[in-house]
């Protein structure tokens, strides 16, 4: 065997194990995406029951939409879902960090603009967003909405 | 005798070579398999998810806040009781009982979750099936943990429920392990909720 044939040997050896290795890794991340995937359907549930406790809150009237002065009991929406949690979910074995955002918006869900409110203004609607995260896995957060809107169920003024 | 020994090598490292591409082909196409059979799989879920929680929605319509509505507060089986009639969806005279239990469907898609409304099971509801385990956990209304089998009056406190449910799926490949996954999925029964209020 000359040498140009070895030459051409390794090379051919090269650019077969580079086009094994590249199929290999897709396969890989298909297989991740895979797991991706399941606390993707996770963290959605996790989150649709986040915003329906806020509802059994209300209802309960555990919380109230809004009140008349700071200090009176019970919270109000906006104080008692606010921040970043933890939770863990011991039978699926995963992880994920919760952070609530609530913005007083309109029947449409557009933002007020003025955003300078206070707990005891009388809003009539409250968009909560939730972005649920877990690290490692997902390489984008689930974040749902719920508008929520004051009816006679609730506790206010 | 030289040429023959070329001959030979060059046959030996074109069936090595032919061997990893059909390997190779195999594992692409079980790949691919696995990744539609887990898209169904999660599709189910999903579904399986938003069916439970539209159901258990319904526990406790109609009935009084000193009732017990969860009448069966088991780790692996639940029954509540309702005056909405799930499977003509109109509301009844009479209180209906839901019951969730796993079944073995003696079928390719394994155990499935029986949905029972008053001894009649739910068959146009489309079945929850693939299901291997099915887990109740029972809170009170701060979310207090009361325990995977609660009895007697303690029932009355019971105000939300996760439900843990693993899901498998036998993979057609003999020598692959089936597919598995777990969710945990959180239920409120509004209905008593909005009692509490009044």
């Amino acid at each position: 065997m000359s040498l140009m044939e070895m030459v051409l040997a390794l090379l051919a050896v090269v650019l077969f194990t580079t086009v094994s290795m590249v199929y290999n890794r897709s396969m890989w991340s298909g297989a991740e995406a895979l797991d991706n995937i399941s606390k993707v359907v996770q963290a959605t549930q996790l989150a649709h029951s986040k915003l329906d406790e806020v509802d059994a809150k209300l209802l309960s009237r555990q919380v109230a939409f809004s009140k008349r002065q700071i200090n009176d009991t019970p919270p109000t929406v906006a104080q008692a879902f606010t921040g970043t949690t933890l939770v863990n979910l011991p039978y699926s074995g995963y992880t994920f960090r919760i952070t609530y955002d609530h913005k007083y918006c309109d029947s449409l869900g557009v933002n007020w603009a003025n955003q300078a409110y206070s707990d005891t203004t009388n809003y009539k609607h409250i968009k909560m967003t939730l972005t649920v995260a877990s690290t490692p896995g997902m390489s984008h957060p689930v974040v749902l909405s719920r508008i929520y809107v004051k009816t006679n169920m609730y506790r206010d003024y | 005798m030289g040429a023959l020994l070329d001959v030979l090598g060059a046959l030996m490292v074109g069936t090595i070579l032919l061997l990893m591409i059909l390997s190779f082909q195999m594992q692409l196409r079980e790949t691919a398999d696995r990744t539609i059979y887990a898209a169904h799989m999660m599709t189910h879920v999903q579904t399986a998810c938003k069916e439970l929680n539209s159901i258990i929605a319904l526990c406790g319509v109609n009935l009084p806040m000193d009732s017990v509505v969860v009448i069966i507060a088991d780790s692996t089986k639940m029954a509540f009781r309702t005056y909405w009639d799930y499977k003509n969806n109109v509301m009844t005279q009479d209180a209906n009982t839901l019951s969730f239990k796993l079944k073995d469907s003696a079928t390719y898609v394994g155990r499935e979750l029986e949905i029972i409304q008053s001894a009649s099971p739910i068959y146009d509801l489309g079945a929850i099936f693939w299901l291997d385990q099915l887990k109740f956990y029972y809170y009170d209304i701060n979310g207090n943990f009361l325990g995977n089998v609660v009895t007697g009056n303690t029932r009355k406190d019971i105000f939300s429920l996760d439900i843990g449910m693993t899901f498998s799926r036998q993979y057609p490949y003999i020598a692959s392990p089936p597919l598995k996954t777990k969710v945990q999925l959180k239920c409120y029964l509004m209905n008593r909720f909005l009692r509490y209020s009044n």
